[in-house]
């Protein structure tokens, strides 16, 4: 009696723990996984608009040294809730890597991205720090450039089943001393999927 | 009793009960009482937050829990409550398997469509991302209201595309019918359409089942994000759906040449209650006995207006125009589905005539179980989201520095806004009953 309780219980762990799903890594697939954005069409669009801006030659400065810049505005024009850093920071982390260029995170479009610049300069009057270790005036770097851009998708219909979905990641880095555009990049995305359900 | 006939019982019986009340009830009740809701402006979600819960049709209690909050102004609530639906839309009803509608239609014809859930229509899926951005703009969220007009002019874009291919494939389902030869009877389908003549004859729908309202206010968000070239193709889509509306065309005129040299305030304004349905009962021959006209009962949804609020609202000597008829949007999608909801409860009753036939023969307690099978499951599906207005106003005032005074059509004052320098407004108003005025936060340009 004592062995069939045993084997009923072991039986039915097994039952019941044999259909779980594990967690897995995903594996990087040739076909894209959705028709929306995700992390391998923004490496991708990164990676070309990186490679594109640097063989421009547009961030050589003239006598050597790096260009300040600093973050524009990034319109997601798409219908998917992205977070446009996705696209942005691989980009920061690429530039930084060349030599070329340094980011600014004290002057941004929604005011400075880190405000402990601004902070740490309210401590002048404050006897409990030593003076002599906050920022001395005059010492934050204004931006040379600006990086700016914006994501647009357009959906058509293929076919009776199908759908194309097409996303342009357009990006615009411009002296900001003269205005003009030194570079600009587009990379398009295009995936073919079921026209059954929307693409968000 | 022979064994076909206790088969019948058995089937009768098990539909019933499966399909709970609403087989027998249909939604009348739980539709009038939000209308309470709505009409008292109370902002206890109770009523709407019990049916999602348990589930019972989500896609509807989830919209009118999300109108119910806007009107609260409880913008986070209400897109909540969207987000809900739109969740469903997709995963219920978009990518619904084949095998589940099959066996929703096989419901609908055994007992009628109340038991299946609730699958709403394509341009309450418009009005979900429209009403979205609207929240996210009242939020100052202009990042993600930006997503949901993007999503609404899209949901817009396969509009089209769903009613020339998705209908015709459920017509084509119909058609596999044994019954649909008869359904399809002229006679039969001639008593039905001369009861829908009123509303289907003298209106003019817009081109391509397109909402207007959509295009002309994601015209106007764009504009307010400083997107001046989206704005203005928007604005010009708008215009060729409606050349000879002078307010749109005046929108137009200005977005095509702006310089910012003025600036202006758009006062929207939603009025009255769109159109909603109730079921109506029609006696049709039915030719399914050879060399015998049968006459049956059919219940079926129908249209009906609802009252407006406020012809207009007014500043100075300015009134609104409407910019967009929800009823003809509404009346519109419903003549192209009705084919089909009129065929699908033809099958029905004939499956049940013929059910009761059977019955009847068998002696009294047959055709007294047949008849009462009949009656209580004979119900129309009259479900809609109730909350959606009459049509849509737009007025734009040129601001000088002086208070901008709203007026209603009968000259009393709304509400009065001081709006600061320089910069350009969106005003929103909703009044769905006289008396009845949901003035809305001032959605300021993004700069």
């Amino acid at each position: 009696m004592k062995l069939i309780t045993i084997g009923a219980i072991i039986f039915t762990t097994l039952l019941f723990t044999g259909c779980a799903t594990k967690p897995q890594y995903v594996k990087t697939a040739d076909a894209p996984i959705t028709m929306g954005l995700d992390r391998r069409d923004f490496a991708k669009a990164a990676e070309a608009a990186v490679k594109d801006l640097l063989d421009s030659g547009a961030m050589d400065r003239k006598g050597g040294g790096r260009y300040v810049v600093t973050m524009g505005r990034m319109i997601n024009d798409t219908t998917q809730r992205i977070d446009t850093d996705m696209l942005t920071k691989k980009i920061r982390i690429a530039l930084l890597k060349s030599g070329k260029a340094v980011m600014t995170t004290a002057v941004g479009v929604d005011g400075p991205e880190d405000v402990m610049t601004k902070e740490v300069r309210k401590l002048r009057d404050d006897d409990e720090f030593k003076q002599s270790t906050i920022a001395k005036k005059g010492t934050i770097y204004s931006p040379d450039m600006s990086l700016t851009g914006k994501i647009i998708q357009r959906t058509v219909k293929a076919n009776s089943s199908d759908q194309l979905v097409e996303y342009y990641f357009q990006l615009t880095m411009t002296q900001l001393e003269t205005g003009l555009a030194f570079w600009e990049g587009e990379t398009t995305i295009g995936k073919l999927g079921s026209n059954d359900s929307v693409t968000w | 009793m022979d064994l076909r006939l206790s088969r019948v019982y058995l089937l009768l019986i098990i539909s019933v009960f499966f399909s709970g009340c609403v087989a027998t009830t249909g939604h009348g009740d739980s539709l009038q009482t939000f209308e309470k809701v709505l009409k008292n402006s109370t902002c206890n979600y109770a009523f709407v937050q019990d049916r999602i819960e348990d589930k019972d049709d989500v896609i509807l209690w989830a919209s009118q829990g999300g109108s119910q909050a806007r009107n609260c102004f409880d913008y986070n609530r209400s897109n909540l409550y969207f987000d809900k639906a739109e969740e469903l839309y997709k995963s219920d009803v978009d990518l619904q398997s084949n095998a589940n509608r099959v066996g929703s239609s096989a419901s609908s014809i055994l007992i009628n469509n109340n038991v299946n859930d609730y699958e709403g229509n394509v341009y309450e899926k418009v009005m979900l991302n429209t009403y979205k951005g609207l929240n996210f703009m009242a939020l100052g969220d202009f990042v993600n209201a930006r997503i949901e007009f993007n999503r609404a002019l899209d949901r817009q874009r396969r509009a089209k595309d769903y009613f020339s291919s998705e209908i015709k494939k459920a017509q084509q389902k119909s058609s596999r019918d044994k019954n649909y030869n008869k359904a399809q009877n002229r006679h039969t389908q001639k008593a039905i359409y001369d009861r829908y003549q009123d509303i289907f004859s003298e209106f003019r729908a817009y081109p391509d089942f397109v909402n207007p309202y959509t295009t002309y206010l994601s015209g106007l968000f764009f504009f307010l994000d400083g997107d001046y070239k989206k704005a203005r193709d928007l604005l010009k889509e708008s215009v060729s759906m409606q050349p000879q509306n002078e307010q749109i065309r005046a929108d137009f005129e200005l977005f095509d040449s702006y310089k910012r040299e003025k600036n202006y305030a758009w006062i929207i304004y939603e009025n009255g209650q769109s159109m909603a349905k109730r079921e109506t009962r029609i006696n049709i021959p039915l030719f399914i006995f050879t060399n015998k006209v049968y006459y049956a009962g059919i219940a079926l949804p129908k249209l009906y207006e609802r009252a407006g609020s406020y012809e207009y609202i007014q500043v100075g000597k300015q009134k609104s125009v409407v910019v967009a008829d929800m009823d003809s949007v509404i009346k519109a999608e419903f003549e192209k589905r009705f084919s089909q909801i009129a065929l699908e409860a033809t099958l029905n009753l004939i499956v049940k005539t013929y059910t009761q036939y059977e019955l009847n023969k068998s002696g009294l307690l047959g055709g007294i179980v047949g008849m009462l099978y009949q009656s209580l499951t004979n119900r129309a599906d009259i479900r809609s989201w109730t909350a959606l207005p009459k049509n849509f106003q737009s007025l734009r005032v040129e601001l000088n520095g002086n208070p901008v005074i709203i007026k209603d059509s009968r000259a009393n004052v709304i509400s009065t806004f001081h709006v600061e320098k320089n910069i350009n407004v969106l005003i929103y108003i909703k009044s769905s009953s006289l008396g009845d005025i949901k003035v809305h936060k001032i959605i300021k340009e993004k700069r």
